[in-house]
């Protein structure tokens, strides 16, 4: 039978010190702390010259932010499917300007109140107040030149231009089909 | 088994190590800086047009903030930009010291002030018609600071000619510049080969070592010089600094409103193009004091120049970052210490040790003479040392113990004014990669700014970050724009501004043009907003 105290024994006397020929200070221990010695005293000396942990998370944080929208002239067709649906942004044309309201998807996304505007020219409907779709211009015309609206209706409009212009992204422009 | 048991050895030794391991917990410093302001040191544009890079401006005027403009002088009830002349009443809290082999003298503003109107008044009345520019052709020097100051104060323009030593080369830029005086050293020109343009009608000289106590009758030099130049300059008047200092003219008249006076011109600056011609660029109140403003903004709170800072501007005078950064000393308040020029004919570094500076402003070419040490086993050492401090974020103490309170050096990239492209140093010598500024701060133990400048933008254009000790390898990295600027780069042959890479574009208060202006310099923006030449 195996005596497992013994050899337990023989071990913790081997860990601290040696009943070899080998002289008494030569141990496991004794080599791991004077190992772990002349690391720290290195260390305290000669500061690591490797990036560390902070920099890298830092730099793969500045890496992950998004790309700057690329400034685009759209037409009525080829802003159509920036509805939220057909592709994930919403745009939205306001006075031959266009802008990204995506982070308004809520209002202007699939199921918002103001979804039909998104990805068309919204011009009329903003200066009229009304989110009908008989305000949208069909995306095969000319664009609409906002011809009969009253001064209370164009004045509207600009508060409107306004409100987009300080609350989202000013991402192009809209100009005729070809 | 207690402790008792232990071998004392092992006993020992885990004490060692404990000890070890406190002292590193308790020696712990944070970095200067979060490593997160490191990598977002530029605030970016979210839209970009489809040949340029995002515009990139400083993180100090994001989007939707105005850039900076000026020095936000308080007015009765409002605030204005302000002029040079502000710059001078903010220095009053300062003062000037001028260090020569012979000594030390130090003078108040107020003192040097009363010597303004003298010198503009005789500038005014040597020339016939109405005087638009003088031209410097000095060291920095107390004359060419009362010089200069003096044209500012009274609408006259300051055409700063750098320190050629080809006779040709300087005719060249007299040409293009065309000023009515001409001012110098007595003994640096050689007129036989100057040739002076016919706008010139007078001709300024001044002593070599003057100082505030120094008078006509004692410098013979200036005496000899001035009796063998009228007889061989013709109609070209001549004249001494002693005797502008004694005159008693009426100083030309100054424009009253402060907005028109922020739009004359302060500085001519003349530089060679790439095709070897000459031109020049004038540089407004409104864009000098812009281009201060921002660097007073640029550094962080906790290291900005202060009362107690000396300041010592080594490289010349004639290159307009080193004034703007003069400038800038000169509002923060800073004691001004001037010891001569370095570049040309070579530096007394001696002279440097006895100013102990804080802030030294030098070209690269000088900022590398300070460092040089002899190598050996003892310094590898302690730059490894160094080196490993400021990969985890700070300074170590500096391996050159000659200027124990120096703190900050500014230097910036540029290229030199000569037409002789066989005569240019090397890209070498008058850049610094990112692993020589490491270098350059574990030798002196202080910070240094890297700017980029442009002969068409006022001060810096972009500038590595006070407290940015990363090691990038051998890139040459300037940094953020500055907060007065806002720069972007756009498609050039291969290079795509989409990618960030291209050519630089800049534009803003301190820059001289409305639109955007092409530098001419290709490089790149990093994810981390700083601008790299490539």
């Amino acid at each position: 039978m195996v005596d497992f105290s013994q050899i337990k024994e023989l071990y913790k006397k081997s860990l601290y010190s040696s009943e070899d020929k080998t002289p008494a200070y030569i141990s496991t221990v004794n080599a791991l702390l004077i190992f772990t010695c002349v690391y720290l005293l290195y260390r305290t000396v000669f500061p690591s010259l490797s990036t560390n942990k902070e920099h890298i998370k830092a730099k793969e944080f500045a890496a992950s932010k998004a790309e700057p929208v690329v400034h685009t002239v759209y037409t009525p067709k080829t802003l159509a499917p920036f509805n939220g649906t057909d592709h994930p942004r919403v745009l939205m044309g306001v006075k031959r300007k266009v802008y990204d309201v995506s982070a308004g998807r809520s209002f202007y996304g699939p199921g918002g109140p103001y979804s039909n505007f998104a990805g068309r020219d919204a011009s009329r409907g903003l200066a009229k107040g009304s989110f009908d779709e008989d305000m949208l211009t069909d995306i095969n015309l000319p664009i609409d030149t906002l011809e009969g609206l009253t001064k209370e209706e164009i004045n509207a409009l600009n508060d409107w231009e306004s409100h987009f212009a300080g609350k989202y992204l000013l991402c192009g422009e809209l100009v005729e089909n070809d | 088994m207690s402790l008792s048991d232990l071998p004392p050895l092992t006993l020992g030794l885990a004490g060692l190590t404990t000890a070890l391991i406190a002292v590193r917990w308790f020696s712990h410093k944070y970095p200067d800086i979060h490593p997160v302001a490191l990598y977002h040191q530029s605030s970016i544009s979210p839209v970009r047009q489809p040949d340029e890079s995002a515009v990139h401006r400083s993180v100090v005027t994001p989007f939707t903030y105005p850039l900076i403009t000026g020095l936000d002088i308080r007015d009765g009830e409002t605030y204005r930009d302000g002029d040079v002349r502000d710059v001078w009443t903010l220095a009053k809290k300062g003062d000037v010291t001028v260090i020569d082999a012979s000594g030390k003298t130090i003078m108040q503003y107020d003192e040097l002030e009363t010597k303004l109107a003298p010198l503009a008044a005789a500038l005014a009345s040597y020339s016939p018609q109405s005087l638009s520019k003088v031209a410097l052709y000095l060291p920095n020097s107390l004359a060419n600071f009362l010089l200069s100051f003096a044209c500012a104060t009274y609408g006259i323009a300051t055409v700063l000619l750098p320190l050629l030593s080809d006779m040709s080369d300087l005719s060249k830029h007299l040409e293009a510049t065309q000023p009515e005086i001409f001012v110098y050293v007595v003994g640096t020109v050689d007129f036989t080969k100057l040739i002076l343009p016919a706008s010139v009608s007078a001709v300024v000289l001044v002593p070599a070592n003057f100082t505030l106590s120094s008078t006509n009758s004692t410098d013979k030099d200036v005496t000899e010089w001035t009796q063998q130049l009228k007889k061989s300059l013709g109609t070209v008047q001549v004249h001494t600094f002693f005797e502008m200092l004694e005159s008693t003219a009426v100083p030309p008249i100054v424009e009253s409103d402060k907005l028109k006076f922020t739009r004359m011109p302060v500085f001519v600056v003349s530089y060679a193009t790439s095709q070897g011609n000459i031109e020049t660029r004038s540089f407004h109140h409104r864009h000098l004091v812009s281009a201060v403003a921002a660097q007073m903004r640029a550094i962080p709170q906790h290291e900005k120049l202060q009362a107690s800072d000396v300041v010592v501007p080594l490289d010349s005078w004639h290159e307009l970052y080193n004034r703007i950064m003069l400038l800038t000393a000169m509002a923060s308040g800073s004691h001004i210490a001037i010891c001569g020029t370095s570049g040309g004919g070579g530096y007394d570094l001696d002279l440097l040790k006895r100013v102990d500076p804080t802030v030294i402003i030098a070209s690269v070419r000088t900022v590398k003479q300070i460092c040089e040490l002899k190598s050996s086993l003892f310094t590898s050492f302690k730059l490894m040392r160094a080196y490993g401090f400021q990969a985890q974020g700070n300074l170590s103490t500096p391996i050159i113990k000659s200027y124990p309170h120096l703190r900050i050096i500014y230097t910036h990239e540029n290229q030199p004014p000569s037409l002789d492209k066989s005569a240019a140093p090397t890209s070498a010598e008058t850049s610094l990669t990112s692993r020589d500024l490491i270098h350059v701060r574990a030798m002196l133990g202080a910070r240094v700014v890297y700017a980029l400048t442009h002969p068409k933008i006022a001060g810096a254009l972009c500038q590595t970050h006070l407290l940015d000790y990363r090691d990038l390898g051998n890139v040459r990295l300037f940094g953020p724009v500055l907060p007065c600027l806002e720069a972007m780069v756009r498609d050039i042959e291969t290079l795509k501004g989409g990618n960030r890479q291209g050519g630089l574009f800049v534009r803003g208060p301190a820059a001289t043009g409305p639109d955007w202006i092409d530098t001419g310099i290709v490089g790149e923006w990093g994810e981390d907003g700083c601008f790299r030449e490539l």
